[in-house]
């Protein structure tokens, strides 16, 4: 497969038909909620695009957004994104090591310098001249620099990388740091979760080449048509939110009538991400649907805002209280009127920030 | 207990008046697409994958668009079916990946899905392939 080649051609050299290259489109504008129509203008644009070099930096990282990421490898569609691109570096799956990799890094930065795309995963340390990570002789903050001012845009992926994730949980002993405090005169993508959901990222990538563009973000920098509605306004088990029904142990009658979890710590009702509309493995399922709540993983700070099994009504998520009122009338009362919207809770919670200063 | 369906969770749906609107706010859209098709033949898609469903409202919505005379399936990446409702014009899609989990599914108002047309690249593929093939049988 030639780089020169336009992603149309090498998909046909691997053997994917027409047919199955439009299916990939219609599976991808669905991911990204495009308008169905636009899997054929996405199929026209996909197929003449040049494949783009992508260079993959790892830091503070565990990386399970790694593996989050090559479980879409799997012979599935979303698999096709990648043989879509040139993953001219990536320390976790590259064979080269040592001095040629640092080579082959380079070399891909010289030849497609300012149009690469850079995706970073891990936190920076900062503390000590960014002594707690270094590549090669080079610390980690050194080689971001460096490798960002050649990019056309940057993608953090997981929350380490988006908001410092649990590298830059108290007491934060690196001075860990999201990429966005480092790089900050090119766009950064948030796609936040620990780890994101893979056909978030994905779909990131493949809106970056059908429309050559990044897709519009949200106040904290997360694509917004991943990360635009939270667990809870999709959750299947709002219903009895609704009504107030929740589940009081993991093991009760209500968590065997599959309750809502809220009284068990689900932090659904605060958290912008996709699972409940994505799911994970391969749409199967999502960790509500296991019987537990969201942990808000894709949230800044969702480390150090407490207990996991805590209710938002007492814990220190902006929103609790409110949040906290709603659920205790729902049970009261047994009624979808108890429901405080999301949006009436920002509202009311924007009207009480001077008076209560969030921790 | 071996598989998600196995566990041990009574999921109780939304009280039938809900599901029932949701399902028929899905209806009228297709209603009005076919109308458009009927009229100036304007084509229309409905993405599945997005809309919030309680389990139930997916199996009301199939038996109103039960399937009808044509039916087809594409081997592409995992197959895909296809199937004209017995609403004619209204056809039903769903792309399965290589390990048979659905990838999309819509509710296409067309005179023909897309997917089942042979794209223009192919017919001059195939012309090749005929070509080679009347050779390869000493023609
Ligand atoms: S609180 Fe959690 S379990 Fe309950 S409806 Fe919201 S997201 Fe679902
Ligand atoms: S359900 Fe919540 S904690 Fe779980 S992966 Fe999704 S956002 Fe993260």
């Amino acid at each position: 497969m030639s780089k020169d080649d336009s992603l149309g051609e090498s998909l046909r050299k691997q053997g994917i038909s027409r047919r199955a290259f439009m299916k990939f489109c219609a599976a991808t504008a669905s991911v990204l909620a495009l308008p169905p129509g636009m899997a054929t203008v996405m199929a026209a644009a996909l197929s003449r695009a040049r494949r783009p070099s992508v260079i993959y930096l790892s830091y503070q990282e565990c990386t399970g957004c790694g593996e989050s990421l090559t479980r879409s490898f799997s012979p599935t569609l979303e698999s096709l994104i990648f043989n879509a691109m040139s993953l001219d570096y990536y320390e976790t799956l590259q064979a080269a090591a040592g001095t040629a990799a640092e080579a082959a890094r380079k070399t891909a930065m010289k030849e497609n310098w300012g149009k690469y795309l850079l995706v970073v995963d891990g936190a920076v340390p900062v503390g000590n001249d960014g002594v707690y990570c270094t590549i090669a002789g080079e610390s980690a903050v050194d080689i971001l620099t460096e490798a960002a001012k050649g990019a056309a845009a940057v993608v953090s992926v997981g929350t380490c990388a988006a908001f410092g994730g649990i590298p830059h949980a108290n007491p934060n002993p690196t001075g860990a740091v999201a990429v966005s405090q480092i790089v900050r005169d090119k766009p950064v993508v948030n796609v936040s979760g620990c780890p994101p959901v893979p056909e978030v990222i994905t779909g990131v990538l493949a809106h970056y080449l059908t429309f050559g563009s990044i897709p519009e973000l949200d106040h904290l920098g997360r694509p917004k048509v991943f990360f635009g509605e939270t667990i809870h306004d999709r959750c299947y088990r709002r219903p009895f939110y609704d009504q107030g029904k929740f589940a009081k142990t993991f093991d009760d009658e209500g968590a065997r009538n599959g309750w809502c979890l809220y009284e068990l710590g689900c932090k659904g009702p605060v958290t912008y991400n996709a699972c409940a509309t994505v799911k994970w493995n391969q749409g199967t399922s999502y960790p509500i649907e296991s019987g537990h709540g969201c942990l808000g993983c894709s949230e800044p700070d969702f480390w150090d805002k407490g207990s996991f099994y805590q209710a938002l009504s007492t814990g220190t998520w902006s929103g609790a209280t409110v949040l906290g009122v709603a659920a205790v009338a729902g049970a009261a009362i047994g009624v979808g009127a108890a429901v405080v919207s999301r949006r009436r809770q920002a509202h009311l919670d924007n009207e009480k920030q001077p008076k209560e200063k969030q921790p | 207990m071996s598989r998600l369906s196995d566990v041990p969770v009574r999921v109780v749906g939304a009280e039938p008046a809900r599901a029932f609107s949701r399902v028929m706010a899905i209806a009228n859209e297709v209603e009005s697409m076919l109308a458009r098709l009927a009229d100036i033949g304007a084509c229309g898609s409905i993405d599945l994958r997005g809309l919030p469903m309680a389990p139930g409202d997916r199996d009301v919505l199939r038996r109103i668009f039960a399937e009808g005379e044509v039916s087809a399936v594409i081997h592409a990446l995992g197959s895909t079916q296809v199937y004209e409702t017995i609403v004619r014009g209204v056809w039903w899609v769903t792309h399965h990946n290589e390990d048979g989990k659905v990838a999309a599914e819509f509710i296409e108002i067309t005179h023909m899905p897309e997917i089942l047309k042979t794209p223009p690249d192919d017919v001059a593929d195939g012309l090749e392939m005929l070509h080679a093939q009347l050779q390869a049988f000493g023609g």
